[in-house]
């Protein structure tokens, strides 16, 4: 599985698991806030889950323009592709 | 003009030695003890090993497994009484005004397990990057909010902290609003989850603990001469209080009535009683005062009795000063004998207590009471509980830093 795709499938998981909605019906262009019913509170939790998983921090100005499961995945991988240490990646 | 009658209509407890209000009561009648060696966890500079855990409680048969992660064990009690209490008092509150309905419930300590997971997790990681679910899940308003948000009542919703006396002012300030026409329902209560390692150390240090640690069941012994301290304990109860005329047309069970309440404060001490009780006594006197009675007419003290040696001998001198030569005739006992301190808890399962003390007209015993001190003299009904003529009774909370509240209950008449 390549880095891309292995981001992809944890930011999945964790949206998953944060949204109630089975991991298969997520897809990447589904909008964080009308499809995926991410209020602002969850988005934060969401944020926090994925910077302990990733090693990574995503300052404010990178959660308020991520829109859909493609930019939250788009943004991680571009912070971690060069890391290797990171857990789940 | 003529206050509003305000009557109890629903339980909901979880105590050490029981969970549900009949399992609950019936320990209680039987003088049961839910005390037993501390095996939350450990440390080697505890002292004391003894406390009063709720074993038999499973959060996810009261909510989802995901509210069950997302809260902490003093909303799990919260929300599992209220759900107990209005299955018991037969209330359905998709029938009802929602902004009639308030919640208003008393924590001393609000949510400690996670505060002290995230805060050792910090020192050890050496960073401050905290879950954003601190805020939400510490403050101890979360509890009230919680049951409001669950049920999307839109009244009052609070929660009063005052230590030991939280459960009591709550039931107290929950009437008093009912009284005044702020609301019609309330589930009203007090709840708490002490038993954390930070915490437990914490009571330790004051030395206010029992250290009867090779008996655990009998640490906690208010009144007698050897008594070493409180045992703490965790627990909740949930008390449905409503208008008379609502509970009336809706056919409601009726416990028992709130009809007097008073608090105050001593203005003494941070830990410390005022060692005469006059505050303690002048409580009592307003609360019987406010419900329109004389103090010949209290059948039944359920008193604040924690075990520890100042406490157990100001209250029995405040109430000398209350109901003098007759406070030798009236029954006075101790639940804390049972259940160890329940902190923010303690006075909302006390005043359920009395409710059901009342309807099933029994004074539920002192348990471990054996050598008699000679500064506390009364009839503290010792080790068993006996059936009685219960028409007034009076439930004392006296809080650390003097934070006072009795209530008075009837049985209900017509």
């Amino acid at each position: 599985m390549d880095h891309y795709t292995q981001v992809e499938q944890t930011v999945k998981e964790v949206l998953a698991k944060q949204s109630k909605v089975d991991v298969a019906n997520i897809k990447a262009d589904a909008l964080l806030a009308e499809d995926l019913r991410l209020d602002s509170f969850g988005a934060l939790e969401t944020a926090f889950e994925l910077e302990e998983k990733f090693a990574i921090q995503i300052p404010n100005e990178a959660l308020s323009s991520v829109k859909t499961v493609k930019d939250i995945v788009d943004y991680i991988a571009a912070q971690t592709h060069d890391k290797t240490n990171a857990d789940g990646c | 003009m003529k206050k509003r009658r305000v009557v109890i209509t629903g339980l909901g407890i979880i105590a050490s030695n029981g969970v549900g209000t009949q399992t609950f009561w019936e320990a209680n009648k039987q003088g049961v003890s839910g005390t037993g060696s501390l095996t939350r966890f450990d440390h080697r500079d505890l002292d004391s090993k003894v406390a009063s855990e709720v074993r038999d409680f499973e959060p996810s048969q009261f909510m989802s497994p995901d509210l069950v992660d997302r809260v902490d064990r003093f909303v799990h009690f919260g929300l599992a009484c209220t759900q107990m209490a209005l299955a018991d008092g037969k209330l359905d509150l998709s029938k009802e005004d929602k902004y009639r309905v308030g919640s208003v419930i008393g924590s001393g300590l609000g949510g400690l397990l996670f505060h002290e997971q995230q805060m050792m997790a910090a020192y050890e990681r050496d960073t401050l990057r905290l879950s954003p679910a601190c805020v939400p899940r510490i403050t101890p308003n979360a509890v009230s909010s919680h049951i409001a948000i669950q049920y999307g009542v839109l009244g009052p919703n609070m929660v009063i902290s005052t230590a030991c006396a939280s459960g009591a002012h709550a039931v107290g300030e929950a009437f008093r609003k009912i009284q005044s026409s702020d609301m019609d329902v309330c589930i009203s209560g007090g709840v708490e989850a002490p038993l954390t390692l930070f915490t437990f150390g914490a009571y330790c240090r004051l030395r206010v603990v029992s250290r009867r640690n090779d008996a655990p069941q009998e640490a906690s012994r208010p009144f007698d001469l050897n008594r070493d301290g409180f045992v703490l304990g965790e627990g909740a109860a949930v008390l449905i209080l409503e208008e008379l005329g609502h509970a009336v047309e809706r056919n409601a069970p009726i416990y028992a009535e709130v009809i007097g309440y008073a608090s105050n404060s001593g203005g003494y001490h941070i830990v410390i009683p005022e060692p005469e009780g006059t505050d303690a006594s002048r409580a009592m006197g307003d609360a019987i005062k406010d419900a329109g009675i004389s103090a010949n007419d209290i059948d039944y003290i359920n008193a604040h009795a924690t075990s520890t040696g100042v406490n157990d001998r100001t209250e029995t001198k405040a109430i000398k000063a209350v109901f003098d030569k007759r406070a030798y005739d009236i029954p006075v006992s101790s639940t804390k004998s049972m259940i160890g301190h329940t902190i923010g808890a303690a006075g909302a399962i006390e005043a359920a207590v009395c409710a059901l003390a009342i309807k099933d007209q029994f004074v539920p015993p002192t348990i471990n009471y054996k050598d008699k001190d000679p500064a506390c003299d009364l009839d503290y009904v010792p080790g068993v509980g006996r059936p009685a003529k219960l028409n007034t009774v009076l439930s004392n909370s006296f809080g650390f830093g003097n934070c006072n509240a009795c209530l008075i209950f009837s049985k209900f008449k017509e």
